[in-house]
């Protein structure tokens, strides 16, 4: 099941073919690698653009959340069995 | 008529569908998203605290565990069945994803719902797409690039909209089926009545109860018998599945609607409620989403309809308005009002309203008092685009970690809505 974290993080990327590619993140002080991102989906909350990312880092999921009018980083969720 | 790579062609009068149905949706992007879902039974609820599965992965299927079961049903035939809340949100972006790609393929395309969609290539095919299974394995491959390799659909092809469903309904996950002269019969003879698109339930359990299951018998049941049994409208219905024409309610989709006619929100809850001030907290709840709806279409509506459903009763009314309306606190006032009518109580376990007869907002109204409400409702509306829906909304609704936010469903009634921005 996915437990709720929703707070927020730092995060590290590129820029590739005009799409920012996450690739790690920081949370509690620790770095979090990721391996796959196995899906993004953009959504809103009234007029406020988010992207999502679903990503594989270690042996967890995470959802991760960026608000594109806040600019700011947000883990929301992780899998845990 | 002339041959070419294998296929007839009649120029000019064939027409040539794809239907395209990602397999299992929900429960796929579910399984895209998390990897460790992957190969396992999933069963899909609409939410935190709901039983009814409203879709199930391809591994759960094999269980025999099916779309509309409850989840302790599920949980019968396979124990490690796990269920997991939709995100229709994320379903409709994929969605809109996909809209994106199969555009890139044929102007003419239609979402026919979150997972299904008919893709016209008949114009394009003689020189784009002379091989169609060619091209519906390319859809697959495409699908599979945009959204994640876990994600397969089943591509049907044929001469019309019906048929192509069929076929994509009939054809095993992740298959391509095309429907030609040779094996349409076969299609119309093997196919099941719950297997065409139109058919309802209680319309295949009426012809069940004759022996009728396959589209194909009707062509040997006299028509005035079948219009006893159906109905005169089923009865010409029918015969033209039973020789794979084109519906009534297929060929609606080419009808062309400058704007929804009616939003409407509904909701079952968790429990049944008695409290009148409970049930109009959610009523009100809901009257924010249809305002919010109908004012990003700049539309208004003059029709204010409320229904609410016990265990067994049902009461619904109506009021049809000289002028239409469309800020929050003018329908949470109807609703207030439509309420009042309701005498003979009972508890409540679903709530709708519906805002119809809508019309283009092009004058704004010269009323002072009417101006007013316009100011108020645009500054909430500003505020609530910049800081997200519902952040600030009237005192008479429950706080906003309490409030009920907007769905979408699965057969994309307010596709209009849903994909406006997509266009």
């Amino acid at each position: 099941m996915y437990q709720t974290i929703n707070e927020t993080i730092s995060v590290l990327g590129v820029y590739a073919r005009s799409h920012f590619v996450p690739k790690k993140f920081k949370w509690k002080e620790k770095i979090f690698p990721i391996k796959e991102i196995t899906l993004y989906s953009d959504v809103r909350d009234g007029g406020v653009k988010k992207r999502l990312y679903s990503v594989v880092s270690g042996a967890n999921v995470y959802r991760l959340e960026f608000n594109r009018e806040s600019e700011k980083w947000y883990i929301l969720e992780v899998w845990v069995e | 008529m002339s041959q070419r790579n294998g296929i007839s062609w009649r120029f000019g009068l064939n027409k040539t569908i794809l239907h395209v149905d990602i397999n299992s949706y929900f429960a796929t992007v579910l399984q895209q998203e998390n990897p460790l879902l992957q190969n396992r039974p999933l069963g899909v609820t609409k939410g935190r605290g709901r039983t009814c599965l409203i879709a199930t992965s391809k591994e759960a299927k094999q269980f025999g565990i099916s779309t509309g079961m409850r989840r302790s049903e599920g949980v019968v035939l396979c124990p490690q069945l796990l269920c997991i809340p939709a995100s229709f949100e994320r379903c409709l972006d994929a969605t809109k994803r996909l809209q994106k790609v199969f555009k890139t393929i044929a102007p003419s395309i239609y979402i026919y719902s979150l997972d299904e969609a008919f893709i016209d290539i008949s114009d394009c095919r003689k020189n784009l797409y002379p091989d169609a299974k060619k091209l519906g394995k390319e859809i697959q491959n495409l699908i599979k690039k945009e959204l994640g390799s876990w994600v397969t659909c089943n591509v049907g092809i044929a001469e019309n909209r019906l048929l192509a469903k069929m076929a994509s309904e009939v054809a095993p996950k992740g298959a391509v089926l095309e429907v030609t002269e040779e094996n349409k019969d076969a299609l119309l003879a093997t196919t099941e009545f719950k297997d065409v698109c139109g058919v309802g339930y209680r319309l295949a359990k009426k012809l069940a109860r004759f022996h009728v299951q396959y589209p194909y018998q009707i062509r040997f049941i006299p028509q005035e018998e079948l219009a006893i049994v159906v109905g005169p409208f089923w009865a010409k219905e029918l015969l033209k599945i039973a020789y794979g024409k084109e519906t009534h309610l297929l060929n609606q989709l080419d009808r062309e609607l400058p704007h929804m006619k009616s939003v409407g929100r509904s909701i079952t809850g968790y429990r049944l409620h008695e409290d009148d001030a409970e049930i109009t907290n959610i009523l009100k709840n809901l009257c924010l989403e249809v305002i919010d709806k109908v004012r990003n279409m700049n539309l208004a509506g003059r029709q204010v309809w409320l229904g609410l459903y016990g265990r067994n009763e049902y009461w619904d009314t109506h009021e049809t308005l000289q002028i239409p309306i469309n800020h929050s606190s003018e329908l949470l006032l109807w609703i207030q009002q439509l309420y009042t009518r309701w005498t003979k109580k009972f508890p409540v376990i679903k709530f709708a309203i519906r805002l119809s007869l809508l019309e283009n907002q092009i004058q704004e109204q010269l009323l002072p008092q009417w101006q007013k409400q316009e100011v108020v409702q645009k500054a909430l509306d500003d505020l609530n685009r910049k800081y997200g829906l519902f952040t600030i909304h009237p005192a008479a609704i429950p706080p906003k970690e309490e409030l009920i936010f907007p769905e979408v469903t699965g057969f994309l009634g307010d596709r209009l809505y849903q994909l406006r921005d997509s266009d």
